[in-house]
């Protein structure tokens, strides 16, 4: 694929960050529902990304649109990893940049789901659930389904507060990757 | 592009949330003094972020090893009581006039979900300007050693003073227990070196201090070891120069 300069702002070395979301936001929106199987949290994720990205954008040197279009799905990519192992949505960088979140509306949820072709993703996803550990489904059921805290999982799995995070970590990497194998490349 | 995504601007939170970066992004091009000095304070920050703004909210001199008992020091942190703490460090900046570093321990900070954005009992560290000129935008910052992350670390200081119309940049930091020195080197060849002051038993690492001019030219800093030998951790501070050069021409 052939490089494409980047925008820039007015000074004319930094990110042009408007057209920057504008051309970003949507592919990422997909990337993570994809991922994380829920739109109100792909919704969290997507503005946390964007929101880092903002307040780094000072420090970044790409120059290509290939290359800002890597940086943002790497941030992405550390925003579900981090959404895996604490099993919600950081909104650090939200907050400190005061943004606001929208409530999620029905036709917006739908359209993301259609969008991420969730209802094909969720049968592939309960395949592959299936073909973890007995204490990994345990796990990852508590955790992410029933949204107990950690302790709560831990108490009701018989095991430490550490090892209940070991195996809801351990859980969704397997699927994450049984889900990489599975979805189509993102063309980013 | 696949017509799928044609039509995804339909969605409504996409929008929202762009509208929200484009009122950023406006806000931050806007040659606006205080705005310009603020944002890339309050985002590079490790921990809390502690800002004076009442001029001499510190006064009186402090000698290196004093004690600012908890609760001594009005304008830290302005909604809680100031932490003990201890004075590291002293000098004089030509523009920014004197200034001291202490050290303390983080109060913990947690958001309104309770998250935990800074943990209790960090060992950080705070610059403050004790008789700064007048209507300086800033006059003090504060960051926290958090477990794991880097252990030579840089926060700059933009300072004016507007009745001379002369401007410098505090760049001040830790560094690791062995450093004895940082040195600032810019694009033209420009370099200033300064003595690291140790930490001692409250603080992890050594502390460090350079008052220097605006408008060089991406500078930037690394420690240097007892036998001068240089550590290669450079901290670009280009940024925070560009920022103050951007607002002041």
């Amino acid at each position: 694929m052939a490089e494409t300069e980047l925008p820039r702002g007015r000074s004319g070395r930094e990110l042009d960050f408007s057209a920057f979301y504008a051309e970003h936001a949507r592919r990422v929106l997909v990337y993570l529902a994809r991922r994380c199987l829920d739109p109100d949290v792909a919704v969290d994720l997507m503005a946390e990304t964007f929101a880092q990205a903002f307040a780094n954008r000072q420090t970044y040197r790409g120059t290509t649109r290939e290359e800002a279009s890597a940086w943002v799905f790497a941030i992405a990519q550390h925003q579900l990893a981090d959404y895996s192992r604490r099993g919600k949505a950081r909104q650090k960088a939200v907050r400190r940049l005061g943004l606001s979140v929208p409530p999620l509306m029905d036709d917006d949820s739908a359209r993301i789901e259609e969008l991420a072709d969730l209802g094909r993703i969720r049968p592939t996803l309960a395949a592959h659930f299936v073909r973890l550990s007995t204490d990994q489904q345990r796990a990852v059921r508590l955790r992410v389904i029933d949204e107990m805290p950690y302790p709560e999982v831990a108490r009701r799995l018989g095991v430490s507060e550490h090892t209940a995070r070991a195996r809801v970590s351990r859980g969704l990497r397997r699927l994450g990757q049984s889900l990489n194998e599975a979805l189509p490349a993102e063309g980013w | 592009m696949d017509s799928k995504y044609r039509s995804v601007d339909e969605l409504k939170v996409v929008g929202a949330i762009g509208d929200q970066f484009r009122r950023l992004d406006e806000t931050a091009s806007r040659p606006r003094v205080r705005r310009h000095f603020v944002r890339p304070l309050a985002f590079a920050l490790v921990g809390a972020l502690l800002v004076a703004t009442a001029a001499g909210a510190a006064t009186g001199v402090l000698t290196v090893g004093s004690i600012i008992p908890g609760g001594g020091d009005p304008g830290f942190e302005h909604d809680r009581p100031s932490p003990e703490q201890a004075v590291l460090a002293s000098g004089t900046a030509p523009i920014a006039g004197p200034w001291r570093v202490t050290t303390y321990r983080s109060q913990g900070i947690a958001d309104e979900r309770g998250d935990v954005l800074e943990a209790k009992g960090l060992p950080c560290i705070r610059f403050l300007l004790t008789a700064p000129p007048a209507a300086n935008p800033i006059n003090g910052s504060a960051f926290c050693l958090a477990p794991g992350k880097q252990t030579f670390n840089l926060m700059t200081l933009p300072v004016i003073d507007e009745a001379s119309a002369k401007k410098e940049v505090i760049l001040y930091g830790f560094a690791p227990k062995n450093a004895a020195g940082v040195q600032l080197t810019a694009a033209d060849g420009t370099t200033i070196r300064t003595n690291t002051e140790p930490g001692g038993t409250r603080f992890p690492g050594t502390v460090w201090v350079i008052a220097a001019p605006a408008g060089l030219e991406a500078p930037e800093l690394d420690w240097i070891d007892a036998s001068g030998n240089r550590a290669r951790a450079q901290l670009d501070a280009s940024h925070d120069f560009d920022e103050l050069n951007a607002v002041i021409k």
